[in-house]
């Protein structure tokens, strides 16, 4: 039996027989059972806890107290190369998040679970598009154009992360995901964020974003099947506050007599529906007005989650051989509609000692994943579901829209607007947006000792998958009578070799290792596909059956060489200094030109080991400083002058047509410019850090202070297109991070077996355009409408530009802030195009708090996400409308826009005093989309992202059962947004996905969810 | 590749700005009107800021960045193929000249030459038309003579080819600019028209430049494709203009059937712009918008229009009994279009058209100015860009100013796009929509 200083039994303790491969773990009562002979020594080994050795006697049973490690967090941390590395000789700042922490409120996707409990981290969801991509950015972007995006490395390996959506991210764009999420969160050991340069140098060049390390779990102790299970409903966590009061119609207005219908008026300006007019519904039926409150609720449906995990695990052949096989099924119901997701993860790992000196070991897994019904985002297409589920007269009984379908299935019945927008129902329905992928990635690896002090690794790893996206629209679509339906295959495989030699050896004070290594790495991608168009027998999506056809094809190939070397010098346990290097050699840079190299120094000083401190309120601190300058690459293909086949020309409002014209093909010059001269970027990069272990331990502190300064780098410019260029790709620019992050880990209460521990983490960013190159004052990296794009502006942070309202001017031509001026008739217009705001937070925090006693846990996360700004297409639709709620309040006034002004007609400003001719007018334009800054808001909030509370049966209360240990729990997700000034959403969204640099801006995002369920645990 | 595979991607591009992109080009020239979405915004003078930015970035990067790699290859792989160079730069013309007629001041001189010009300079009007007039010259230059030299055939598009049709074109398009440019400082232009009138130019329906769109899939018209995917080819958001069915009702012109359809009590009503409720007004006859429904780039009608005008005027010899001549073969080209189409005129109802119209030379050279004018802006139905021009160079008609624009004058061009401005610190600051251009009298 095995507790801990509080008498609390600990589980999951290794119990080795010492030196020997023969080890059990202890359950979660903390009981162990091996068979030992009376001599032998058993090592009893827990992470944090000071390592116990007890000779085996007469006694047949032996208990065992462990005392947390007063001297240091003996952590080992994976780093990158797949090496291990005691926390205290690091000299870098890493995070890491456990396999635990995965199942308080079990997430399908790897990078949701991690909300609240890194620092250094910003991680943004895309709201409730099922299977949506979440978006991840280690300490801040580093770049303005190219991947901002961390490298994913599972057991060594590079895996992707890629981000595979349609065509354009803005018109009707839809988010498949990110591949992050292939990963089966019930297989991550840990997961460990490699934050700055240093901590990623030896990965080369593909690590200046950062790296997630994952380490799966692998075989240990007796056989054991175990066996979990999640089942979670669904429901959207804000709606929109809409009004009730008002019909559709205009100026307070609406009469069929006179011309009006439904199609054309003002969905919320209308009379008072509890003056009970008449109107045709969309169906075509006479109507009295009635309020449908509810109309939107009725429209999502409930959402549910199902997870079932199952694992196999064990060693055998007394500890030589380990094994782990899994397997993991999720199914998801959105709460849109004919909208699911499902995934089966396959999972094998195992190892085994072939000799004394040669170990080997495989990991193999497979996934399948298949979204149906994901939606389109975006504006411009009349497929975005919800700019019409939000914009729907609140008289609209969401029934009119059953049936969907004609019965011969080709004619759409009771549309919502017949010049421009789809029965919500036949979006879901009949315009299928499916995704299905199957993936392997895993890896071989052998260990050879041939003397002692040396050891010899081979790694091969490999990751491929190949993904189909498949969208209709079937025939009777507006926009697209005659349906059509695009195919899309995207391969990629991705083949790394990696060879390792290490030296280890201790001499006198000091442990000295030093490594050498080669990497191999080749990436290929392509994709291959077709859109039919105008169908002729309606569901039948093959190329026979269209009358045209739009085939495609694109590849690339990318490789990289790199050769690196690591030096890792310890003094006395208290002083560690690291050095590496390493030397790329990339394909896709200039020959002669493509070879770069950078340096890496940490060091990590110990002082309360070197100055023998230990006190009771400080027994441990550590400080760490390191410097590493790295380059990196670009993209394929962007050196030489290529002429390309064109498959299809372009027309507005999706008239595009097809080459050959008239039996005539097309060839085009490209419309970047390319540059056979372009350099790697730079990036230097130095953090300086501090650990503190307080009162025995019971407080943690880490703190980090890091500044990180990129150049040349590589961008396509926006060139004017007069030149003949849209753009050109040039080495331009300097952008900075600069930020500071705090963990701290506090053990508030431990007293007779109860236990309330809490965890906290600030991260603070900021990212400074310092250069931008000569007579760029702004570049823009992502674009949605109007004018409205995300930007980098030279002394300024990544901001959102848009237009603003027309404000006065001074004499001498600047921009008076306060005054917002109004036109003749006293509404304020449209003036320049401005900046509306910093696209990342001012700083993030979460804080996470678990409660324990005997079996009961409970545990809680919170995250903070302060400043920023975020802009809404939802609310300006809401509110141009006449639906949202604050648009119904005192319709009938007309007041004077309070704090604006007027022009005189000498041009002097004077403070406004004419009405607005309407609220419907004031509304109208004050919230319009082509003004930016009223639909800009604080995206500050704080949300409740998970609650979970279980019980684990102990010994006695499984005695009768087959289970060797059963926990049982209920658990909740976002479960509340606390602190936005944003009306009407859920400001946590992202038009623009994982993949892309944009963010700040919603447009038609689906509501994301709040869910609640249960899980049990049971291992036999 | 071939310098001959690049021009179905320029032509084709170029056509589809023009023809759907620029379809508000119809509301601005009033002949049509938008009822709603996008198109009552283009009533409105709310040009759409992608719109604008598609429309320049394709004619500058797609079309003419094209055509000068068109000009670079065959200047590496084969000189001798001056007429390809020719063809080049008749295109290259004619795409200013849309480009011009769009924006007024534009980069011309220092465009396309991202190495020596990465910021270019925006020139006049005056040297953008008068820079047309040169590479009409110098094409007309090489084409006249008889050289060993490959033409572009299959891939050309507009006249396969033939080699007398792409000289014919350049007169044409010369001619227009001369008379865009005449309008200012018609001393300086009045030879070159005079010899142009000799020269070979278009006149003949079959001689006429378009692109011709077909009934194939993925070559049909883009307007059509527009309407055929939104309303199963039915037009419900392009009503008709009220100046151009006024006019046309007071001249009892035949062509009102053809161009729109009657409201529900058989009537012709044309709305002001930027106004809705469209319940009594004409729809634009689906007929205009079919799928083989030509991109007209230089007509033979136009041709005598401008010719009439230029005589009416003197900068052309022969008077106004030229004029009237010239005048009566630009209607009737004009009306016989139809021919063979959906739209056909019956030839009573031309020739009774034809006999209502006055003889020229009984007018003043005003009154003159004004029949003629009024028949080249009714000639041009569906044309939004060139009858929007023409009503700039001549206003023979009265267009509204429209409502709910915030607008103080009718339009007469496009801002400039936002990604220009924002990569090109040379791009002008302080013209709005109503900045007059420069051949305007």
């Amino acid at each position: 039996h095995v507790v801990d200083e509080s008498n609390i039994p600990v589980s999951g303790v290794t119990v080795m027989i010492k030196d020997t491969r023969i080890g059990v773990q202890t359950d979660f009562d903390g009981n162990y059972s091996i068979k030992a002979n009376p001599g032998q020594v058993l090592l009893f080994s827990y992470l944090g806890m000071r390592t116990e050795e007890v000779t085996v006697g007469a006694s047949k049973t032996i208990h065992v107290i462990l005392y947390e490690d007063a001297e240091a967090l003996n952590e080992v941390v994976v780093t990158a190369m797949g090496i291990e590395r005691a926390d205290r000789t690091l000299g870098y700042g890493v995070s890491t998040v456990k396999s635990a922490d995965f199942d308080v409120a079990r997430e399908t996707d790897v990078l949701q679970a991690l909300q609240g409990k890194v620092s250094g981290v910003q991680i943004t969801g895309q709201g409730g598009g099922i299977g949506a991509s979440t978006k991840i950015t280690v300490r801040g972007m580093t770049r303005i154009s190219g991947s901002n995006n961390p490298l994913w490395v599972i057991d060594g390996v590079p895996i992707s992360d890629a981000n595979d959506f349609t065509s354009s991210r803005t018109t009707g764009s839809i988010d498949y995901g990110n591949r992050a999420q292939d990963i089966n969160p019930d297989d991550i050991e840990s997961l460990t964020v490699l934050k700055g340069a240093s901590a990623a140098a030896l990965y080369g060049s593909r690590a200046s974003n950062g790296v997630i390390v994952v380490t799966t779990k692998k075989g240990k102790g007796k056989a054991t099947v175990s066996y979990s299970s999640t089942i979670r409903f669904d429901n959207p966590l804000r709606l929109p506050d809409f009004q009730n009061t008002f019909g559709p119609g205009d100026y307070g207005v609406y009469n069929e007599a006179e011309g009006d219908n439904l199609q054309e008026v003002g969905a919320g300006w209308g009379a008072r529906i509890s003056e009970g007019g008449t109107y045709t519904d969309y169906a075509g039926n006479v109507q009295t007005f009635q309020s449908y409150p509810d109309l939107q609720k009725d429209f999502y449906e409930l959402g549910s989650t199902n997870i079932h995990s199952f694992a196999i695990s064990g060693v055998s052949d007394k500890g030589q051989n380990d094994y782990r096989f899994s397997t993991s099924y999720t199914s998801k119901e959105g709460i849109i509609p004919g909208s699911s997701l499902e995934k089966l993860n396959l999972g094998l790992k195992s190892g085994a000692q072939l000799y004394d000196n040669l170990k080997s070991s495989f990991s193999i897994n497979y996934v399948n994943s298949s979204i149906e019904g994901a939606v389109a985002q975006g504006g411009n297409d009349p497929n975005i579901l919800m700019s019409v589920i939000n914009t729907l007269p609140r008289t609209t009984d969401i029934n009119v829209f059953t049936p969907w379908i004609s019965e011969d299935g080709e004619e759409q019945l009771a549309p919502v607007d017949a010049d421009g927008t789809n029965n919500p129902y036949w979006i879901v329905h009949e315009n299928q947006r499916t995704s299905d992928t199957e993936r392997f990635f895993g890896n071989v690896n052998l260990d050879y000792q041939p003397v002692k002090h040396l050891s010899v690794l081979g790694r091969v790893g490999y990751d491929t998958y190949n993904t189909t996206h498949f969208s209709n629209k079937h025939k009777g679509t507006i926009g697209l009578l005659e349906g059509n339906y695009t195919e899309n295959h995207i391969s990629r495989n991705e083949l790394t070799l990696d060879f390792l030699t290490t030296y280890n050896n201790v001499f006198g004070d000091f442990d000295f290792k030093i490594m050498g290594g080669a990497q191999w790495n080749q990436r290929e991608w392509s994709t291959i596909g077709n859109q039919g168009i105008s169908l002729t027998i309606p569901e039948l999506f093959d190329p026979g059956n269209v009358e045209t056809n739009v085939p495609w094809k694109n590849y690339a190939k990318t490789r990289i060489f790199g050769v690196f070397s690591d030096l890792t010098l310890t003094y006395k346990t208290w002083l560690t200094l690291n050095a590496s290097a390493r030397n790329d050699w990339s394909s896709t840079l200039p020959e002669g030109g493509n070879s770069y190299f950078y340096p890496s120094v940490a060091l990590s000083f110990v002082f309360t080991d070197a100055f023998k401190i230990d006190s009771n309120i400080l027994n441990y601190g550590k400080l760490r400083g390191n410097w590493a300058n790295v380059g990196s690459d670009t993209g394929a293909y962007q050196l030489d002058f290529l002429y390309s086949p064109q498959s299809t020309w372009y027309g507005q409002f999706s008239t595009s047509g097809t080459f050959p014209f008239d039996g005539q093909l097309a060839f085009s010059g490209p419309n970047t410019l390319p540059n056979v001269n372009l350099k790697p970027e730079n990036q230097a990069n130095y953090e300086l850090g501090i650990e503190l272990g307080l009162l025995k331990n019971r407080v943690t502190i880490d703190a980090t202070y890091y500044k990180n300064v990129t150049t040349d780098q590589i961008i396509s410019l926006l060139v004017p297109a007069s030149t003949g260029y849209s753009s050109a790709m040039t080495n331009i620019g300097e952008i900075s991070n600069t930020g500071f992050e705090l963990e701290i880990g506090a053990k508030i209460i431990r007293y007779k077996g109860f236990v309330w521990n809490l965890n906290y983490n600030f991260s603070t960013n900021e990212t400074i355009i310092d250069d931008l190159g000569e007579g760029i004052d702004k570049y823009t990296m992502a674009s949605a409408f109007n004018g409205l794009v995300v930007g980098a502006e030279e002394g300024q942070s990544i901001g959102i530009y848009g237009n603003r309202f027309a404000r006065a001017v001074d004499e001498n031509g600047n921009t008076i802030e306060d005054q917002i001026l109004v036109n003749s008739n006293g509404l304020r217009y449209e003036g320049d195009n401005e900046r509306l705001g910093d696209i990342t937070p001012d700083f993030t925090m979460g804080l996470t708090s678990v409660f324990r006693y005997k079996g009961w846990s409970l545990s809680t996360t919170f995250d903070w996400k302060e400043g920023g700004v975020l802009y809404s297409q939802t609310v300006s639709s809401l509110r141009t409308s006449g639906l949202a709620k604050e648009t119904a309040v005192d319709r009938e006034t007309l007041f004077v826009d309070p704090n604006t002004y007027m022009v005189n007609e000498d041009g002097t400003y004077s403070e406004n005093t004419i009405a607005i001719p309407s609220v419907q007018q004031y509304w109208s334009n004050y919230s319009a989309s082509r003004i930016h800054e009223s639909n800009t808001f604080d995206a500050t909030y704080i949300k409740w992202r998970e609650l979970g509370l279980a019980y684990t049966f102990n010994k006695e209360q499984l005695n009768n059962s087959p289970f060797k240990s059963l926990r049982i729990g209920v658990q909740g997700r976002n479960l509340g947004i606390f602190n936005t000034s944003i009306p009407h959403i859920d400001p946590e969204t992202n038009l623009f996905g994982s993949g892309s640099n944009g963010g700040a801006i919603e447009y038609n995002g689906v509501p994301s969810t709040s869910s609640v369920g249960f899980n049990v645990q049971v291992k036999f | 590749v071939p310098a001959e595979l690049l021009f179905p991607e320029i032509i084709v591009n170029f056509s589809s700005v023009r023809s759907i992109e620029f379809a508000g080009l119809n509301m601005h020239a009033q002949q049509w009107c938008g009822s709603g979405g996008t198109w009552l915004s283009r009533s409105r003078y709310v040009l759409g800021v992608p719109s604008v930015n598609n429309g320049w970035t394709t004619w500058y990067t797609t079309c003419l960045k094209n055509l000068s790699l068109v000009e670079q290859l065959v200047e590496e792989d084969n000189p001798d193929n001056q007429y390809i160079i020719a063809q080049a730069k008749v295109l290259e013309g004619f795409i200013y000249s849309n480009i011009t007629q769009v924006w007024g001041d534009v980069p011309y001189t220092q465009a396309g030459n991202p190495t020596e010009y990465p910021y270019p300079e925006f020139d006049s009007q005056e040297i953008v038309l008068e820079g047309v007039v040169t590479l009409m010259d110098e094409a007309l230059a090489i084409l006249e003579q008889d050289l060993d030299s490959q033409i572009v055939t299959d891939s050309d598009l507009i006249f396969n080819g033939d080699k007398a049709s792409w000289i014919r074109w350049a007169n044409s398009i010369k001619l227009k600019m001369l008379m865009f440019i005449a309008n200012k400082k018609p001393d300086e232009v009045s030879a070159q028209l005079q010899a142009l009138v000799n020269s070979p130019l278009i006149v003949t329906k079959d001689q006429e430049a378009q692109l011709s769109y077909s009934e194939t899939i993925g070559n049909e018209n883009p307007k059509w494709t527009f309407i055929n995917n939104y309303w199963g080819g039915n037009i419900n958001l392009w009503y008709a203009g009220r100046p151009l069915v006024n006019l046309m009702k007071e001249l009892n012109d035949p062509r009102l059937a053809t161009y729109y359809e009657p409201n529900s009590n058989g009537e012709y009503f044309g709305k002001w712009q930027g106004y809705t409720g469209f319940t009594t007004i004409s729809k634009v006859n689906a007929n205009n918008v079919l799928a083989d429904t030509p991109d007209r780039y230089s007509t033979a009608s136009e041709t005598y229009f401008l010719l009439a005008d230029a005589a009416a005027n003197g900068f052309v010899s022969g008077g106004l009994a030229q004029a009237n001549v010239w005048f009566l073969e630009g209607v009737t080209l004009a009306l016989d279009y139809y021919d063979g189409t959906l739209g056909e005129i019956a030839q009573a109802d031309k020739e009774t058209y034809i006999a209502s119209l006055p003889d020229l030379t009984a007018l003043t050279t005003n009154e003159a100015l004004d029949y003629i004018n009024d028949q080249h802006y009714i000639s041009l139905f569906g044309n939004g860009l060139e009858a929007w021009s023409q009503w700039k160079r001549t206003k023979s008609v009265d267009l509204d100013i429209p409502a709910n624009a915030g607008a103080t004058d009718v339009i007469r061009r496009y801002t400039y796009s936002s990604n220009e401005a924002g990569s090109n610190i040379n791009t002008p600051t302080g013209l709005t929509i109503e900045t007059k251009m420069w051949y305007e009298k």
